[in-house]
């Protein structure tokens, strides 16, 4: 039995949906699947149940069988932190250790999920670099590549701390304009170097999106029309103070967007409308006229009134976490597809001894 | 299309009724009163005679052939009654009725399904929310207006039912006609695209006035206008320019009121005349009416008093008429046949006690002048004055000279008389002498406009589109949609324009080598998809002149650009040949939503950028349109030459304007494009582009 422990030296790299393309590319294959993810840093309650929000998700996208606390048998709730920092409970390292010999028995495969970062943990003894060679399991590391100096230089930094348990790593989150010369330049140098990239997945921002319901909570706002398109998903978020040229020619260039403005704006709403837009926020409280509010019903755009200022409501906007969820199976098909077309399965499963079909 | 609209042998009236006060009751008394020739279907369920005229509880109860109906009745009622009137074979429908998306959301729902129906029975419907529409050659006042106009040549569309009413009013009992009136309501359906192409075709209109508040289809108004102006003037008032104005269209209508300079480039396209004012508005229309178009722009002025002539002289210095020199005839006649005090230039000063046999002197002699091509008559009621009399020998100098005559009968009560009798002769007057030549100076550019043969927009050089086809879906592809130079040269060179001596380096060492191969002085440039504006970040070097300066610059090129972004994804540098020996111009294209690609020009760095001295056109451009666009900015004098200087190879600058606009056409994946800057040297020497950017279309 052999297990892939997904990692990550950034955060937001990507690591959950990889989890889940690779969950579920597995179970397509006919193999045994196991989940587990040794420290839990999204607490929730499920049926009584103390576990992690995304051990919960996974549980249920990928049908597993296997009990809460044996997946994810550490959770870093307030109560438990508290007890660490008063040094009133040890002993995670072990617990982890006997959760994870206990969830492999009779799997073909166990993909083992890492927190944030490859640091993580490290409150418990229990980081990436202890976990795998404790689990004696090979990293996966999957990361965002921003620039190249500073990549080449945390990856092999890490390949100097892992040397072979870390087996490779898949590039995300690349900007089209520097595909090219990450596959001429970059990877030939990593691959010289030891370390084996099993693809490059391309920047979407459709990924990162964020419904209208999830903005609508954040900025604790009133939704007056269009409350069956909540569901739509909106990449950017734009605001709008300029004058009116200028706003048509921005708005143009911005699809699946979020319009920020005033009520009384009459006519960057109608410009937003006559783009590629999914909602439209109104600050200060003020409602937009009648004949605006009609024409967001024609086109389907939610109205969203937010009591806050623009420079509040884009603060709140933007500090939002976002986590996947069961609505985000479009997602999720999305990155199928990207993952499938750009990663190397097979020479991922040769490498970590998965059982091919 | 229209025809059942406006030459109607049945009209149904659904809504009618005689309650005084209603609308019902304005509409039905209206078609009645003022003439209608076919016949009349009042519909309402609770009358059995209207007027004396039989009511129809419905629209299926009308066993005759209805070729237009007018709906006044609730909007849920109209849906209802949608179905028998596709039944009863009524294709033309004006809904004067409220209600729909002016509204809010729940009237904008009523006007889909109003849509939806209609288009399922075939109907096509003005408005809803209008005022109606009117055709005074079969005396139909379908509208709640209270008056009908005099019949005449002008006809009307406008978005804004007040604005008609206020019209008609204006016109009832004036001396000012119209052949047909809409009003355009909340264009569901039919739009101003189609009433013009009406208007264009219809035999009783020789001169079309508009007002509109925006433009859906920007391109088929274009195109109609286009073709329509050849033969009729066609002038609009647009509103909504400023910004508190565009607000309130949108806030009016729920639509864009369309960018100040996108329409203005659209009425240079398509020759339509520009009013300024509802004033400015009828005035035309009435002088377009009535007056011939002057041959040129020749104006004589002929006043009893010096300030009024001094002020229309003024006026016409001011604009682009010319003061008519007399010939030496002429200032012979006048000299004879005037009294001394008299003064015999132009203006043509009869002084104070003039009479009308004076006027009809100074008006003969001048009228007959082949150098005088239209007459400005000024009169103030002095005591001696004559308004009916001079009145007649201006309309006698029209009939017999066929030129172009404005009248300002400066006063109300003691000229009315005089005033009335030109009108009612096709004589315009206006108070204002200012206003009269700015009449006059309307319809000597109408007369310039039409006699220019429109000229190809085809360019000299070759194109070759497949390269640029290929280009755009390979980055389409990838999904790259910001392209720089390096990206996009390929593309200028396919449409025919010259790039200085480039290569692209990677390093200092390759920046060396390809400085050496092109030849000192060069230009560098940071290559990077994050850095936009280079010069602003330090990412340019020019007049590098040997090695060591280049591989300095090299160095101080990436540092100053890391320290705007710290991770900026430098692909390398681009090295180019230093062109010196021309001047740096701007041109570049957005999209309008409504009419499609404009192309910028303007002299580059603060010409544009500070003095925002630039012209605009809609694409395709064509050579005239290339050609004003250049000759209109302020600075152009630079261009031609100063202070003995050779002047820049305009020919070939237009010639680029006119292929850059094709590319804008052709390619409508390119959302904005830009070459800034193209280096326009000395005459015969061409243009070279020397940095261009392009944003591509990223499909939603």
């Amino acid at each position: 039995m052999n297990s892939i422990f997904i990692n990550s030296i950034g955060v937001k790299s990507g690591k959950s949906l990889s989890a889940w393309a690779l969950g579920l590319l597995f179970k397509k294959d006919g193999l045994n699947i196991g989940y587990f993810k040794p420290v839990g840093i999204q607490p929730m309650i499920v049926n009584r149940i103390l576990t992690d929000h995304d051990v919960h998700l996974m549980k249920n996208v990928l049908e597993l069988k296997d009990p809460y606390d044996m997946i994810c048998p550490v959770i870093l709730n307030q109560d438990t932190i508290f007890k660490i920092l008063n040094r009133k409970e040890e002993g995670f390292l072990k617990k982890i250790e006997d959760a994870y010999k206990k969830l492999s028995l009779g799997k073909d495969i166990v993909i083992v999920k890492g927190g944030n970062s490859l640091f993580d943990g490290s409150i418990v003894g229990a980081n990436g670099l202890t976990l795998s060679k404790v689990l004696d399991v090979k990293v996966l590391l999957v990361d965002r590549f921003v620039s190249d100096v500073i990549f080449i230089d945390n990856l092999m930094f890490i390949k100097e701390t892992l040397n072979d348990r870390l087996q490779g790593v898949i590039i995300t989150q690349v900007m089209p304009e520097k595909i090219n010369y990450l596959k001429d330049v970059v990877i030939p140098f990593l691959e010289n170097n030891g370390i084996p990239v099993y693809g490059v997945i391309p920047e979407d921002r459709f990924l990162g999106a964020i419904s209208l319901r999830k903005a609508c909570e954040l900025v604790a706002g009133e939704v007056i029309c269009c409350k069956d398109k909540l569901d739509e998903l909106a990449t950017n978020y734009v605001i709008g103070a300029m004058d009116l040229e200028l706003a048509i020619n921005y708005f143009r260039r911005i699809n699946n967007k979020i319009l920020i403005t005033g009520g009384d704006r009459a006519d960057l709403q109608i410009a937003a409308m006559e783009t590629s837009t999914k909602g439209i926020i109104l600050t200060g409280g003020r409602h937009p006229n009648s004949v605006v509010l009609g024409k967001a019903e024609e086109k389907g755009i939610p109205i969203i009134i937010v009591n806050l200022d623009t420079y509040s409501t884009i603060e709140k906007l933007d500090k939002a976490v976002i986590t996947l969820d069961f609505e985000d199976k479009k997602k999720i098909n999305r990155y199928l597809a990207l993952f499938t077309e750009n990663v190397d399965i097979n020479r991922l499963k040769e490498r970590f001894g998965i059982p091919m079909k | 299309m229209l025809k059942n609209f406006f030459n109607p042998e049945s009209v149904a009236v659904v809504g009618a009724s005689e309650s005084k006060g209603k609308v019902g009751c304005a509409v039905i008394k209206n078609i009645i009163d003022f003439g209608f020739t076919g016949k009349i279907f009042p519909v309402n369920p609770k009358s059995k005679k209207i007027f004396g005229l039989p009511a129809y509880a419905s629209i299926s109860d009308i066993k005759d052939k209805i070729d237009l109906c007018i709906m006044i009745i609730s909007p849920r009622a109209i849906l209802e009654s949608i179905e028998s009137c596709g039944k009863a074979g009524i294709n033309s429908m004006v809904v004067i009725s409220a209600g729909f998306k002016e509204i809010g959301p729940e009237g904008a729902k009523l006007e889909r399904e109003l849509m939806e129906k209609a288009r399922k029975y075939g109907i096509r419907i003005i408005g809803p929310n209008c005022v109606g529409i009117v055709n005074t050659s079969i005396g139909l006042n379908a509208t709640f207006a209270a008056r009908l106009p005099p019949k005449g040549n002008i006809s009307v569309l406008s978005q804004s039912g007040a604005i008609l009413t206020s019209i008609i009013d204006y016109a009832a009992g004036g001396n000012i006609g119209f052949s047909k009136m809409v009003s355009l309501g909340n264009k569901a359906d039919i739009t101003e695209t189609e009433v013009l192409k009406f208007l264009g075709d219809d035999p009783d209109t020789d001169v079309i006035a508009g007002y509109i508040e925006g433009v859906k289809d920007g391109v088929e108004f274009l195109s109609v206008s286009m073709e329509v102006s050849k033969r009729k003037p066609i002038i609009i008032l647009k509103s909504g320019n400023s910004d508190a104005g565009a607000r309130a269209v949108s806030s009016h209508t729920g639509t864009l009121a369309g960018m100040e300079k996108v329409f203005k480039a659209a009425f240079i396209k398509s020759s339509i005349i520009r009013a300024n004012t509802i004033e400015e508005l009828l005035n035309y229309a009435r002088v377009f009416s009535c007056q011939p178009l002057p041959k040129e722009n020749r104006l004589a002025i002929i006043t009893n008093a010096g300030g009024p002539g001094i002020i229309a002289a003024d006026a016409c210095e001011m604009s682009s008429v010319k003061i008519a020199a007399f010939s030496s005839n002429t200032i012979k006649k006048l000299r004879e046949l005037l009294p001394p005090i008299c003064s015999i230039y132009n203006p043509v000063d009869v002084v104070g006690d003039a009479d009308a046999k004076r006027y009809n002197t100074a008006l003969t002699i001048v009228a007959e002048d082949e150098g005088v091509d239209g007459i400005l008559v000024i009169l103030t009621p002095q005591e001696m004055t004559d308004p009916i009399g001079t009145a007649k020998a201006v309309i006698d100098t029209s009939r017999k000279y066929g030129k172009t005559l404005i009248t300002s009968f400066m006063g109300k009560e003691t000229v009315k008389g005089g005033v009335d009798f030109l009108e009612k002769n096709a004589i315009p007057n206006l108070f204002f002498p200012e206003k009269s030549v700015r009449c006059f100076e309307i319809m000597a550019c109408r007369k310039k406009e039409t006699g220019r043969i429109k000229e190809e927009d085809v360019s000299e050089s070759k194109i070759i589109k497949e390269t640029t086809k290929e280009i755009l879906n390979n980055y389409l592809k990838k999904r790259i949609f910001a392209m720089g130079y390096e990206d996009s040269k390929n593309i200028l060179l396919s449409y025919g324009f010259a790039l200085p001596k480039n290569a692209f380096a990677r390093n200092s060492e390759e920046a060396i080598a390809c400085a050496e191969e092109i030849g000192y002085p060069i230009v560098m440039k940071v290559v990077s998809p994050e850095i936009l504006h280079k010069t602003d970040v330090g990412g340019v070097a020019v007049k590098l002149r040997d090695k060591e300066e280049v591989k300095n610059a090299f160095e101080e090129i990436i540092s100053n650009v890391k320290k705007y972004m710290t991770n900026a994804f430098i692909k390398g540098v681009s090295i180019q040949e230093m062109v010196t020996d021309g001047k740096e111009v701007i041109i570049g294209f957005t999209r309008d939503m409504s009419f499609g690609p404009m192309l910028m020009f303007g002299l580059g760095g603060i010409y544009v950028e500070v003095l925002k001295d630039v012209s605009f056109r809609l694409c395709p451009v064509n050579k005239f349109e290339a050609n004003t666009m250049v000759s209109e900015i302020k600075s152009y004098p630079l261009l031609k030459g100063v202070r003995g200087e050779i002047g820049s190879d305009l020919k070939s600058l237009e010639d680029a304007i006119i292929r850059f606009s094709h590319l804008s056409v052709d390619f409508p994946e390119i959302l904005e494009g830009e070459i800034n800057p193209l280096i326009v040297r000395p005459e015969g020497k061409g243009v070279v582009a020397i940095d261009s950017r392009f944003r591509l279309k990223e499909d939603v």
